[in-house]
């Protein structure tokens, strides 16, 4: 576990020491409080809706992380591999599961200070009005699950190349692809994709925490993708051993 | 954790390895499935069965639920208000299901339809066939030369015992626990008042079976191939020609059909004869079936071949035409046999009616008698036009009247009745709604109220003591005509619920509530003179008279979940201070006006820009309440007063000669007499934008007698009464947009008053809104770039300072 | 083999696809000495190491180091090496202090040990001044440190440098030879190299690989002296035509003890001269002298073949 934390540690050190933290903050930061005050079109008004309420930021949050969070991971491996780090942070007495924990530790220490960042917004609903708190808790719990996700599967795309723009392409792709665009994919293969499948969106398995609900499949989900895209960044990293 | 880097085949034990991870993950995900661990973090345990609904889910034995849901939704549904969501609501619904099924603790049974067996056909025919609301996407297939909308059903059924209930169309998840558990309550209501009804129903059926036996047959024999409706009138000689077919059939089939259908005349004369008289369905039941004997002893005669009669259809045409009669009032008779079966345990909330109030029914009379209208043409053609064209707005205004009691009321499962100025309020009425009366109350009516309050039945009192008339017709004639085009008035109604409601300790008030700041938009329309042509403008305006309350008694089941009401040209309500006093008496406060609102002595002036500058120059003086809710021993008003005797009501209808008020009636009136009794009373100074449409509103000062003669007055009424019923439209146009919310609060009265408090709770869950303080246009200006600008730049900040801190730490560090 | 043996290497093959970077390389490392792997680019230095340092893994073979065989126990193994990898790769936005903290704790030392060693280590390698510098803005030279650094900051059994002089300037590469040097008395040290003088100032010991295999495996005194016991020549004639060349040829053919003699090139200035190479059992220079003067031609160059690395590969691969 040790050797986890020291590796998160400095990630995040690293993270925070680069401008990439500040730019993809700020970004999704703007980003998202455009999304809340006014909907994608532009057109909703937050404050015409009269209601005291966050869901907005729980709508439209995801989207956002799914651009963002491959900006933040896509240097974690591929850079390593290029400035040849790699060889000697892989010879270190620490596994290679540890290397891609720590790594995504760090990232989802990022997504910790980004997220905490966007608590402005409830803060602002909660001097206007009695939002429901416990829900606003859930929504949270939520953007944290599935951002930890979209962050695996970017320390997924990093291990996979060393040029970090192919690493950020491949990583918003899956982002995107996991988030929403599961069905419509799936459609163009399938002429009839059985509904199981529609389950494998991710929008459909957040809906219930922007909703306040915390289910334990839900959650099993998030952690089911992000321990596959952990282990297949285990095993990327270790296929120098074949190649 | 201990590595091992393999010298050959890794990459092949990594595949293994990796694919052994996924298949563990699928597996885990698809066993998680069955599991029901969740967290509701909501504040009122929103996405969580209510108590009220686990007690629902347990009082019942052995409750079967079958859930009809297609196998593949999709993923948007069309409706006239934009497109609904679907995705995941299948899953939504089977979660809340099996929620019930591990609440009721094995009571509950759950079983899924299923279109595995080829007999009984798929999954959607299953659902129509058990009642279920079919509906449609966009999604079309041509099959042949037809575009064929795929159907699909997500709904349920629930038996017990001997009685069911529906839920037909499931498609709003925030309701399923309101509409479950509705239902639950209802099948046990349900099955014990059937139990008190058995005979009733079982004559019911009886009627219904003969009268099913029969069409089936008739349809049967009746159904030639390939008869085309316009064809069979048309050439008639010829075995070729389908009716001839069809008559040819049918005088085959004449014994069997004999046999099938002649029991229906002894079953209406016998079963028939006891049922009627006992419930209003199943005299329904028993005037169609009675009908249906009729045309089918027509249908027979017809089928023996006997020579037409002069004047009457050739045999061919006449069977047909029976046939399809026959069919017709078969489905009424099945309509009324549902209802009747559907009747136990609903229980009924009276609209008071025949004060000009909301009512949402047709006027039991017709506008004249059909005799005396062909009387009077007669005499004179104009005269027989105008009264033509005042039925026609009277009809209008009755199928308005009736669609909004259906699709407000029936359709959301409540069973409304209709309360006259003449009637006694029936045992199975459970609850009295007065809907904003623009007149005065009778004593009888009064009485009715009275006994029903004291009796414990909730009785909701809407008031409306203002109108606002935006078109034109009814100025003044002195103005000119361009003043006349926009012109408005505020006209005082001739309620007297003020009185009414004193004797309660209720004190309504007969000013108008404005408030300049919490206003709703509406959009004013008028109709303009220029050069000679009449032009419709629109503009919108805050309307100061429709003031918004969002300062609710949240402790109240009534208003609990709701975020904002606008109440259109309300006044106040108080109670008195005898009232507020005691301490016997629960007094909530429901609803409030903000503290920017002002009472101010009506009339008010209503055209936009003077309002306006008479809301701004004058002091605010609020919070008004707006609503309120008093439960306790109430006395009765009639105390120590005579006791007011049932008026005649009015004969109309010949044939059905409505029941005269008798002296016995009277005595016992007397002796049954309550002086004092527990109520509850919930009473509104607004009518929640809900203006009623009636009659006598539209046709204002409508007498036969004027007709006696034409003259040109004439003409001009005639045009008033259109004017009347463009504006009732015209204002509930303007206020539409603002019912929704009101709507829902009037769901919770309904709720409220049929005494499930707890559905009260459960229904407002479903769109439980929570609602924003008012801010300022420059607050929330401030407010939004504070969030859109503040975060990211003390993030940028923080990662300056940050910056400054490591050139200062890494000059410093030696070792 | 000895007990004394630190780091055995057997029979290691790698394949690169269908590509053979080592083909069967064996050889021992004893405790306290220092190995150097030597050969040109391209022969399977680097490879060798990595698999060393269980980076990479060998298609077959083994690597044992103290006992402990590497692709079964591959954290014991790193736990006791450090690894300074060939270019120097660090992490360049990283504080040298900072960097070296963070080598320490991932290796296990708790923050205050870490702290001690690293001045001490700061000291070994004079790093005392640039701490507080951000890795990117340090010279080659102090980045060779600061790898060296961390390479040795856990004082680990062994050492494995690959490549530490590489791409410094004269001065810089003067000064790592003298650390490395005073490394190796207290660690086992593993370096690569493919300059034969930095071998022959550093190394106890020297392993040749060429092409993937060991060529040589001795103290440079031993490999010396079999290259030594040949005798590579090159003698220049004054010459005017190409008769005169074939007769030269055939004159230096014919010194007792000469074997074989090849012509190698002309030159024209300042004089025409013939250039042959002549290979030899023993030392037949005045044997050579003297018959080309007795011949009535000039000598104008007579000396011993330098013992570059390229002559060591092909006299050793000749030889072997």
């Amino acid at each position: 576990m040790k050797p986890i934390w020291i590796l998160a540690r400095r990630e995040l050190a690293a993270t925070f020491d680069s401008p990439i933290a500040y730019i993809a903050g700020a970004v999704f930061l703007v980003a998202t409080g455009l999304l809340f005050f006014f909907g994608l079109g532009g057109t909703d008004d937050f404050f015409a809706a009269r209601e005291a309420t966050v869901r907005p930021l729980f709508e439209y949050a995801p989207w956002v992380l799914a651009v963002i969070l491959p900006a933040v991971t896509m240097r974690l491996l591929a850079e390593e591999k290029r400035q040849g780090t790699l060889e000697l942070l892989v010879t270190l007495p620490v596994t290679d599961l540890q290397i891609v924990l720590g790594k995504l530790l760090g990232a989802v220490g990022f997504l910790v200070v980004a997220l905490a960042m966007t608590l402005v917004l409830p803060a602002l609903v909660l001097s206007i009005g009695h939002p429901d708190v416990g829900a606003i808790v859930g929504g949270y719990i939520g953007l944290l699950l599935i951002g930890t996700t979209f962050l695996a599967l970017g320390v997924m795309a990093s291990t996979w190349t060393q040029n970090q723009i192919v690493a950020f392409i491949v990583g918003l792709m899956l982002c995107v692809f996991f988030w929403t665009a599961t069905d419509a994919i799936l459609r163009l293969v399938l002429d009839q994709p059985p509904p199981e499948l529609a389950l494998l969106s991710f929008q459909s398995q957040f809906a219930d925490f922007a909703r306040g609900v915390v289910d334990f499949r839900n959650v099993l989900y998030f952690l089911s993708v992000t321990t596959l895209a952990v282990l297949a960044s285990t095993y990327s990293l270790r296929s120098r051993h074949w190649q | 954790m201990a590595e091992t880097t393999k010298k050959s085949n890794g990459r092949i034990d990594a595949l293994v390895m990796l694919g052994a991870a996924v298949g563990v993950a699928v597996l885990v995900n698809a066993l998680a499935v069955q599991t029901s661990v969740r967290l509701d973090l909501t504040e009122q345990q929103v996405h969580t069965l209510s108590p009220a609904s686990v007690e629902a889910a347990k009082a019942l034995e052995d409750v079967t639920v079958t859930a009809f849901i297609s196998k593949k939704l999709p993923d948007t549904l069309p409706t006239p208000q934009g497109k609904v969501p679907l995705k995941g609501i299948d899953r939504a619904f089977r979660d809340k299901l099996a929620e019930y099924v591990r609440a009721g603790g094995g009571k509950l049974k759950l079983v899924y339809a299923d279109d595995g067996t080829p007999n009984v056909g798929t999954i959607e025919e299953q659902g129509e066939a058990a009642k279920l609301e079919a509906f449609s996407s966009t999604d079309a297939q041509v099959s042949g030369n037809t575009l064929k909308f795929q159907k699909y059903v997500l709904g349920a059924t629930f038996h017990y015992k001997t009685v069911s209930e529906v839920m037909p169309k499931a498609l709003t998840p925030g309701f399923y626990e309101f509409e479950i558990t509705q239902i639950l309550l209802r099948l046990k209501e349900k099955y014990e008042q059937s139990q008190l009804m058995k005979e009733p129903l079982a004559q019911g059926k009886a009627v219904f079976d003969g009268v099913k036996a029969c069409n089936d047959a008739v349809q049967k024999a009746a159904k030639v191939e390939e008869v085309k409706e316009q064809d069979a009138g048309l050439s008639l000689k010829g075995s070729n020609d389908p009716g001839q077919k069809r008559l040819n059939a049918m005088q085959a089939a004449a014994a069997d059909l004999d046999k099938a259908c002649a029991p229906v005349a002894g079953l209406v004369s016998g079963d028939g004869a006891k049922l009627k008289g006992k419930n209003q369905f199943g005299d329904h039941l028993v005037e169609n079936a009675a009908e249906f004997d009729k045309v089918w002893q027509e249908l027979k005669q017809a089928t023996s071949g006997q020579a037409p009669a002069e004047g009457q259809l050739p045999p061919a045409l006449a069977v047909q035409q029976l046939a399809l009669l026959l069919d017709q009032l078969f489905h009424e008779v099945d309509h009324a046999h549902q209802t009747l079966a559907d009747s136990p345990g609903r229980k009924a909330i009276g609209f008071l009616c025949g004060h000009d109030e909301f009512c949402p029914f047709a006027e039991s009379t017709p506008l004249v008698d059909p005799s005396v209208a062909a009387m009077m043409g007669q005499s004179n053609p104009m005269v027989k036009q105008i009264l033509q064209a005042a039925t026609q707005i009277s009809q209008a205004v009755d199928e308005t009247n009736a669609k909004i009691g259906d699709n407000l009321f029936t359709k959301r499962g409540y069973s409304i009745r209709r309360i006259g100025p003449e009637d006694v309020i029936p045992d199975d009425v459970a609850a009295l709604i007065v809907y904003a009366p623009r007149k005065p109350l009778g004593e009888f009516a009064r009485y009715q109220l009275d006994q029903a309050l004291l009796a414990g039945k909730p009785v909701v009192v809407l008031a409306q003591a203002w109108q606002i008339a935006l078109l034109n017709m009814q100025a003044p004639e002195d103005l000119g005509n361009e003043m006349r085009a926009d012109w408005s008035a505020m006209l005082a109604t001739a309620s007297n619920l003020d009185e009414v409601l004193k004797p309660y300790g209720v004190e309504l008030g007969k000013d108008p509530i404005l408030d300049s700041t919490h206003v709703e938009t509406v959009r004013v329309t008028g109709l303009v003179n220029k050069g000679g042509m009449q032009f419709q403008t629109q503009q919108d305006f805050p309307y100061a008279l429709i003031p918004v309350a969002s300062d609710f008694d949240r402790g109240h089941a009534l208003t609990r979940s709701l975020s904002s009401l606008s109440l259109p040209y309300t006044t106040s309500v108080e109670p008195s201070k005898e009232l507020a006093a005691n301490k016997a008496f629960e007094v909530a406060k429901v609803i409030s006006s903000s503290t920017s609102s002002l009472k101010k002595p009506g009339p008010v002036p209503v055209l936009p820009q003077t309002l306006k500058k008479m809301v701004l120059d004058s002091p605010a003086n609020g919070p008004h309440t707006l609503a309120l809710a008093v439960q306790g021993p109430f006395k009765s008003a009639f105390a120590g007063k005579e006791i007011p005797k049932r008026p005649e009501p009015p004969t109309t209808d010949p044939q059905h000669p409505p029941q005269k008020p008798t002296e016995a009636e009277h005595a016992l009136a007397k002796r049954t007499f309550k002086a004092e009794g527990k109520g509850k009373l919930l009473v509104i100074a607004s009518n929640l934008g809900i203006e009623g449409l009636s009659r006598a509103q539209v046709l204002a000062g409508f007498d036969l007698s004027k007709f006696q003669q034409f003259s040109p007055e004439a003409i001009k009424t005639f045009t008033e009464w259109q004017a009347n019923f463009q504006n009732w439209q015209i204002r509930i146009g303007q206020v539409s947009h603002l019912l929704n919310e009101n709507l829902q609060f009037l769901s919770n009265i309904l709720d409220w008053a049929s005494a499930h408090e707890a559905l009260v709770a459960i229904r407002s869950k479903g769109d439980a809104r929570r609602p924003m303080d008012d801010v300022d246009p420059d607050k929330q200006k401030s407010l939004r770039l504070g969030a859109l600008i503040g975060s990211p730049l003390l993030l940028i900040l923080l990662g300056l300072v940050r910056w400054r801190l490591r050139l200062a730490r890494n000059r410093g560090l030696k070792v | 083999m000895t007990s004394a043996a630190m780091i055995q290497v057997r029979d290691l093959v790698k394949t690169y696809g269908d590509k053979n970077a080592l083909s069967g390389v064996s050889f021992d490392a004893r405790a306290g000495e220092i190995l150097g792997l030597l050969g040109p680019n391209g022969a399977g230095k680097s490879t060798t190491m990595k698999i060393l340092t269980t980076y990479l893994s060998a298609t077959s073979g083994s690597v044992t180091v103290d006992g402990i065989d590497a692709s079964s126990n591959p954290l014991a193994v790193r736990a006791m090496l450090g690894y300074l990898p060939e270019s120097t790769p660090l992490y360049a936005d990283m504080v040298v202090y900072d960097y070296l903290l963070w080598c320490g704790e991932m290796r296990g030392l708790a923050k205050a040990d870490v702290i001690k060693r690293m001045a001490d280590v700061a000291r070994v390698v004079g790093l005392e001044n640039v701490m507080g510098q951000v890795i990117g803005t340090l010279s080659k030279g102090y980045k060779q440190r600061v790898g060296l650094a961390q390479a040795m900051l856990h004082n680990p059994k062994i050492l494995i440098l690959d490549e530490p002089t590489s791409g410094l300037d004269p001065n810089q590469i003067i000064e790592i030879r003298n650390l490395i040097r005073s490394l190796g008395q207290n660690h086992t040290l593993i370096l690569s190299s493919h300059n034969l003088t930095e071998v022959r100032q550093i190394c106890d010991r020297v392993v040749i690989i060429h092409k993937g295999a060991v060529v040589a495996d001795g103290t440079l005194d031993e490999l010396e002296g079999r290259v030594a016991s040949r005798h590579h020549l090159i003698v220049g004639v004054q010459t005017t035509d190409a008769h005169t060349q074939d007769a030269v040829k055939t004159l230096l053919a014919e010194t007792p003890g000469a074997q074989a003699v090849t012509f190698s090139h002309t030159s024209q200035s300042p004089v025409p001269t013939a250039f042959f190479d002549v290979e030899a059992d023993t030392d037949i220079r005045s044997a050579l002298f003297e018959r080309v003067r007795t011949a009535g031609l000039t000598l104008l160059e007579l000396r011993r073949k330098s013992l570059d690395l390229e002559g060591i590969f092909q006299s050793l691969t000749q030889s072997l």
